[in-house]
């Protein structure tokens, strides 16, 4: 380290107090106001009272909150059932195949998700491709509720969040050694036993990150089941959206925040002992 | 002169340097000498002012300057790795100090052609540091440092990535260069033939102590501890223990060896290192004398201007003598011989327990 | 490096690719080409005629450059603070950025939303900024740290030993070396800012929006091929960001 005292050394304050200001700050308040109580026209009346806690463990909402973790747990475990196939495939492609396949998983990613939904609605609108397709196969379907529905919603989460499990399953599949793969050919394994055995548990690192990077933002996703559900689908986010924006009921939608937050905390725990485990 | 005084620096439990003392002269090429972590490239590191001493101080022309940040001190140094600026060309990466002094910008291009030429790059200002070779990025990196006029060039290793053609080249221009510019070199290397050859005086250092300062020769010829003589190597290495009458070894004392009283009266065994020099350990066929070993030859090496020739004793100890190729040819491969050396061409030294 | 072919996985396996490059890009291709054909470009002459439309792009365009801007000077601060010296801050620093990486965006938008509640602070385009800067941050930190620990830093006490005061140190030498990894954040940084919804939805003031919210508010009332027609655009100027990003993504691996 340097021994000379120049002010370079406080550089480092600029951005820690804004983590402080913008973050922890609001995250505070977020927890002062699930004690709250909403007031009489919808705003905050600053008391502290576990009520809201109590209200979220009402099994209208817990059932959501149950619907919103099988979604993301299912999400998550669709993506790694595509993931590794995709991400395997373009770990053993040549030089140049892997860079652009890099390039045509990231460019989904990168772009907006408002516009990749609005494709997806174009898609399947009532008088879009798909509903002609099924016209022409004589297939019986409400063209209406084409664009709306809970199998849309799955797709869409799974298509958004694929390129995330793509990533770290890549970037552990880019150093893995194939000779072992190799040997194991040349021993009379089949693929399916080459990859449970040999490949997968070597990825467990990789799988853990990917899980922590599709599960935990799929359990707040909020545009996808609004967009592309309707009024039918309703998961955490949109609860906790519409506590805030529609029902102006702060304190409750924070103290279902919170609940949201410890949950997710949680789960990042198990994960991290994972990690630990595996290591 | 440049005087380091009871310099000391510890990383949290670790003591890297103990104690140092040192005084260099101007004009000087001194060379810190040494096994990896001996401590040598933290002494050099903190003569830049990289680091600083956990206690100790640090004179220049007996002037204080151990409390002076690295960009105040009159010295300048030549990296291991030469760490060239990537982003700059030949000729910036050497103008770098001139400029950050404000120099004019005339002056400056005298002196980087000045400082270009002094290392034969001539031509090179516009190249990137990453088109070069290791022995160009190398000068370049010594002319970096040179442009500044520097009292002291501190150079770490600087040769260590070169191979051995282009390593004995650079050597003896960097010789030339020294004395011709009467500058004060202060050279880290863990190689001691390179330090041999270059130095006016080196410093060999272990485990963070200074074992022996000396001129090449004096090392050479009289290593003052265990550790230099080993260090400096080629020598026959004799384990065994220190009596009141000699130097035992194998069931035979030999005597007459300095030390050896003295040393026997250390007690715990006793047990010592006597260092004989190839040249100084004779073979002859007949077992004569005091002083005298005997073994069987196993191998015969021709090196051109002297011969080496391997003996193996009894006991299972290699040694080696080198001799006139002329004196070697009467002797064969798998025969008996006698060795014999003087006392007074050992050092003895104490191995046992510190 | 000589390259050793690798053994492909089972034909079966392999199909997954083009299946899903396919979902992912055909509805993506169809909005595309269903924006001229039938249509023909009548459409796009009427987009660009609709004043709301291009308030709203030159909106996305100035929050996301302040937010860029400002995170990628934050970032370098932060990377340097964490990597280089000896900073009182780091651990709190360190919790704070991962806790910020695995926040839900939702969390951090109620949350920030909460906040300027409190603080009485109205809603504007100036608490978008704000919240666009607390979400791209953490992510321009990681690009810009990576690239610091991959570097040289010989080459920063080589500057020391020449002369160079600190402040010196770091615009000669660290900084210029750190450029492909600036421009990398600044680019991630305009770009997660510009696509935003989420964020900016909760923390906007009315009549203020943003494009992607725009599109959003169009979308919910019917999809119009004028929606289709701006998608489309949106979604070529993204690729081509996304492109450049990709060309320049800072090298992996050490320089001397």
């Amino acid at each position: 380290m340097t021994q000379d005292k120049s002010a370079v050394r406080f550089l480092g304050w600029a951005p820690l107090t804004w983590y402080i200001v913008f973050l922890m700050f609001p995250l505070t308040i977020v927890a002062a106001t699930a004690f709250a109580t909403r007031g009489l026209y919808g705003g905050i009346e600053w008391s502290f009272t576990p009520a809201n806690f109590a209200r979220a463990f009402d099994p209208l909402y817990v059932s959501i909150l149950m619907r919103s973790f099988l979604l993301s747990l299912g999400t998550t475990f669709a993506c790694f059932l595509l993931g590794f196939p995709f991400a395997y495939s373009m770990a053993t492609a040549s030089e140049r195949m892997r860079n652009i396949l890099i390039m045509l998983i990231a460019i989904p990613f990168l772009t907006n998700l408002v516009i990749r939904i609005c494709a997806l609605k174009a898609f399947t609108s009532f008088d879009g491709p798909l509903a002609s397709l099924l016209t022409l196969l004589h297939v019986k379907f409400d063209p209406y509720a084409l664009s709306q529905n809970g199998p849309l919603v799955a797709f869409g989460m799974v298509s958004t969040y694929m390129p995330l499990m793509v990533f770290p399953l890549y970037a552990s599949l880019e150093r893995f050694d194939f000779t072992l793969v190799e040997a194991a050919e040349d021993l009379g394994a089949t693929f399916w036993q080459i990859a449970t055995r040999i490949v997968i548990p070597s990825l467990k690192g990789a799988m853990l990150s990917g899980l922590l990077l599709v599960f935990i933002p799929a359990m707040g996703e909020f545009l996808i089941p609004d967009l592309l559900g309707g009024a039918k689908v309703m998961l955490a986010g949109n609860l906790v959206s519409e506590q805030f924006l529609k029902a102006r009921d702060w304190p409750f939608g924070s103290a279902l925040s919170a609940l949201l937050m410890i949950l997710l905390s949680l789960v990042v725990i198990a994960i991290r002992r994972l990690e630990k485990r595996v290591q | 002169m440049l005087e380091i005084r009871s310099i000391q620096k510890t990383f949290g439990s670790q003591t890297a340097l103990d104690a140092i003392d040192l005084k260099i002269e101007e004009g000087e090429f001194f060379s810190l000498l040494g096994p990896s972590g001996c401590g040598k490239s933290t002494l050099l590191r903190l003569l830049a002012g990289l680091e600083s001493a956990t206690s100790g101080e640090i004179y220049w022309k007996g002037q204080r300057i151990d409390q002076l940040p690295a960009r105040l001190r009159p010295f300048n140094m030549v990296f291991q790795k030469y760490a060239l600026f990537p982003h700059l060309s030949v000729a910036e990466n050497v103008a770098f100090g001139l400029q950050l002094k404000k120099v004019a910008l005339a002056e400056i291009r005298s002196r980087v052609d000045e400082a270009l030429a002094l290392v034969n790059l001539q031509g090179f200002e516009d190249r990137k540091p990453e088109t070069l070779s290791g022995g160009q990025q190398q000068r370049v990196a010594l002319a970096r440092a040179l442009v500044n006029r520097p009292s002291i060039v501190l150079l770490d290793e600087p040769l260590g990535a070169l191979d051995q053609k282009l390593r004995e080249k650079m050597q003896a221009d960097l010789r030339l260069l020294q004395k011709r510019l009467g500058l004060t070199f202060i050279f880290v290397t863990h190689d001691q033939e390179e330090a041999m050859i270059l130095s006016d005086r080196i410093a060999v250092m272990n485990a963070g102590r200074l074992e022996q300062v000396a001129t090449p020769r004096e090392l050479f010829e009289n290593p003052s501890s265990l550790f230099s003589a080993r260090f400096i190597g080629g020598r026959n290495e004799l384990s065994g223990r220190a009596i009141a009458g000699g130097f035992e070894m194998a069931g035979r004392t030999l005597e007459g060896i300095s030390r050896c009283q003295e040393l026997s009266q250390r007690g715990a065994g006793a047990s010592v290192c006597a260092f004989v020099r190839p040249e100084m350990l004779r073979v002859s066929g007949m077992s004569e004398g005091a002083n005298a070993l005997s073994g069987r030859i196993v191998q015969i090496l021709f090196r051109g201007s002297k011969s080496e020739v391997m003996i193996e004793t009894a006991e299972g100890v290699s040694l080696r003598s080198m001799m006139d190729p002329s004196e070697a040819s009467s002797l064969r491969v798998g025969s008996e011989v006698a060795l014999q050396f003087a006392p007074h061409d050992t050092h003895l030294f104490w191995a046992g327990p510190q | 490096m000589t390259e050793r072919i690798r053994p492909k996985a089972p034909r079966a396996l392999q199909m997954i690719l083009p299946v899903v490059l396919l979902a992912l890009y055909l509805p993506l291709v169809v909005m595309i080409t269903g924006s001229f054909k039938g249509w023909t470009l009548d459409w796009y002459i009427e987009l660009f005629q609709d004043p709301t439309l291009f308030q709203a792009l030159l909106r996305s365009v100035m929050v996301a450059t302040s937010s860029a801007t400002l995170s990628t000077v934050l970032a370098i601060s932060a990377a340097l603070a964490l990597e280089k010296f000896v900073f009182a801050g780091r651990w709190p620093m360190r919790i704070l950025s991962t806790i910020s990486l695995m926040l839900p965006e939702l969390v951090l938008s109620l949350s920030l939303l909460s906040w300027f509640s409190v603080l009485h602070w109205e809603l504007s385009l100036a608490t978008v900024v704000v919240a666009h800067i607390t979400l791209v941050l953490p992510f321009a930190i990681l690009i810009i740290a990576a690239r610091l620990t991959s570097m040289d830093a010989a080459v920063e006490d080589a500057a020391r030993d020449l002369g160079a005061g600190e402040w010196e140190v770091l615009s000669r030498v660290t900084l210029p070396l750190l450029k492909p990894a600036i421009i990398s954040a600044f680019t991630l940084s305009f770009l997660l800012s510009f696509d935003d919804f989420l964020v900016t939805y909760y923390t906007n003031g009315a009549g203020n929006d943003t494009l992607p919210v725009k599109l959003y508010a169009l979308m919910k009332s019917g999809l119009s091929p004028k929606v289709q027609a701006l998608s489309s655009l949106m979604l070529l100027v993204s690729v081509g960001l996304v492109i450049l990003l990709i060309k320049y993504r800072p090298k992996e691996g050490p320089e001397s």
